[in-house]
């Protein structure tokens, strides 16, 4: 598995921010984010505390790696 | 290699009325408590060599600093500070009001100052002494009370991860104006209950911070030169209060930071300006990470307030509890080497990823130091030296200048702190 590159870290936030902007949510799960790029980054699992969402973003990103 | 726990660290949540978070500690992460200190030392640098604040010793880069703003973000500052001159004055004032009760002295009020607290914002909230020994000289006078309370607020996180830029700036000073007015509120609170409160702000802070919140377990000391808290690590702005009221200090904790920033090293490592040291020094009675202030400023001045130490902080950027449970279960820093924690940009040279760093000219540095007054009088000198003596009158109209530079530096709304 790769580490994110900045290309992708880019797009990643932004649909994050098309998606969420505005909304109340979007302060935990941009925090969510950072969070799941280092673990994923890191190779260790998400766990049960990232947002589903948040998960199937960087499922998604991580899969056009 | 996965690493033995030491202790689990029990904190309250990150906003009010979240659960409480553990917080596990490796063993080979443990030094001591709080961060550490000679106290012999400490005594005599407080007592022989007290520090004065930064924007009395360093008045002349604070001027220099208007001349490289952006025009908006200058037009901005100047709002920012008309905003923030009554809060502070308030603050300035409020050791002489009275209480508005009788005091009850058998009665302890911690809790219920710290359940105000936490209702009002803010994220961290801790006691203990004020401990005069670092009290900057112009103010040794002024702080009147023995018990110290410190109070951090979060600065916003989406913001603070754009550093360096215009909008972590705003959230930056911004903070400061919603933590002036939460510390008015907390300050009536304290008179409610029948005691003092005086509000050391952070445009007039009486003294460096960072050891009365470590000294309230609030956290520790990072390599960065900041506070590392449970929550934001240096993501904080912090201001104190100090009372007369019956409080029961807390105790500082050893959250592993003192050995963890040993192993990271990222904002060492990243600094564009190489302002920060690898290795600790002992420091007037502090073992720590001593900033070089004279590079860290021309930088921070021309950059947006740089921040990069801050911004590429795994503790900041994902919280203790995560890093310290990736550290207990890998041996590894959470986000080292990758470009979501270490990259960043700097508005005129583009983009750096993990061990790229820019490079500045040996007169990026060159920026007036020290006392205003005492800069004017260095260019005064060389003028002189190179065209000799200035014409009549011309060293009456240099005194009034000096005169306004002296002024000036004792106006204490508009500072900017520098890490510590």
């Amino acid at each position: 598995m790769n580490a994110f590159d900045r290309e992708t870290l880019d797009a990643l936030f932004d649909e994050l921010q098309r998606e969420w902007h505005g909304k109340h949510q979007l302060d935990r799960l941009i925090r969510d984010a950072h969070l799941a790029i280092a673990l994923h980054d890191a190779n260790r699992p998400l766990g049960q505390d990232i947002d589903p969402w948040v998960a199937a973003l960087i499922h998604r990103h991580s899969s056009s790696d | 290699m996965p690493k033995a726990v030491s202790h689990i660290i029990t904190r309250p949540g990150r906003t009010h009325g979240d659960p409480d978070v553990e917080i596990p500690v490796a063993e080979d992460l443990v030094t001591e408590p709080g961060n550490p200190v000679r106290e012999e030392d400490l005594s005599y640098y407080g007592r022989e060599h007290p520090i004065e604040a930064h924007f009395i010793e360093n008045s002349a880069d604070r001027e220099w600093l208007w001349t490289v703003y952006t025009p908006e973000f200058a037009e901005w500052r100047r709002r920012h500070e008309e905003r923030e001159r009554p809060l502070a004055e308030a603050g300035e004032v409020s050791g002489d009001i009275a209480p508005t009760s009788e005091p009850q002295p058998d009665i302890d009020v911690t809790e219920s100052i710290r359940a105000k607290a936490r209702e009002l914002g803010f994220g961290e909230t801790g006691f203990t002494r004020y401990d005069r020994r670092y009290t900057y000289t112009s103010r040794k006078r002024w702080v009147k009370f023995t018990h110290a309370i410190c109070l951090a607020l979060e600065q916003d996180y989406a913001a603070t991860q754009t550093l360096p830029s215009e909008e972590s700036e705003h959230a930056h000073f911004g903070t400061y104006e919603i933590e002036e007015a939460y510390c008015l509120e907390l300050a009536k609170h304290i008179r409610s209950l029948g005691y003092h409160a005086q509000i050391h702000g952070h445009s007039d802070s009486s003294a460096p911070y960072i050891p009365l919140f470590v000294s309230a377990g609030l956290g520790q000391l990072g390599a960065n030169g900041q506070l590392l808290s449970p929550h934001f690590g240096s993501r904080a702005r912090l201001m104190v209060i100090t009372t007369d009221a019956p409080v029961t200090h807390d105790e500082p904790i050893d959250y592993g930071i003192n050995q963890f920033c040993e192993n990271c090293q990222v904002c060492v490592n990243r600094c564009p300006s190489n302002a920060l040291a690898k290795d600790k020094v002992w420091w007037r009675g502090a073992k720590k990470n001593k900033v070089s202030y004279k590079r860290c400023r021309p930088i921070m001045g021309r950059y947006d307030g740089c921040a990069i130490c801050m911004k590429t902080c795994p503790v900041q950027r994902y919280g203790m509890k995560p890093v310290m449970e990736h550290y207990v279960a890998t041996g590894e820093v959470l986000g080292k080497g990758t470009h979501n924690l270490e990259g960043y940009t700097l508005k005129d040279k583009g983009y750096f990823g993990p061990k790229e760093k820019p490079h500045f000219d040996k007169g990026f540095f060159d920026i007036p130091r020290g006392k205003e007054e005492d800069w004017l009088f260095e260019k005064f000198k060389e003028r002189m030296a190179k065209e000799g003596a200035p014409p009549d009158g011309e060293a009456a109209d240099f005194a009034n200048v000096v005169k306004e530079a002296i002024d000036k530096s004792h106006s204490k709304v508009g500072q900017v702190e520098p890490q510590q």
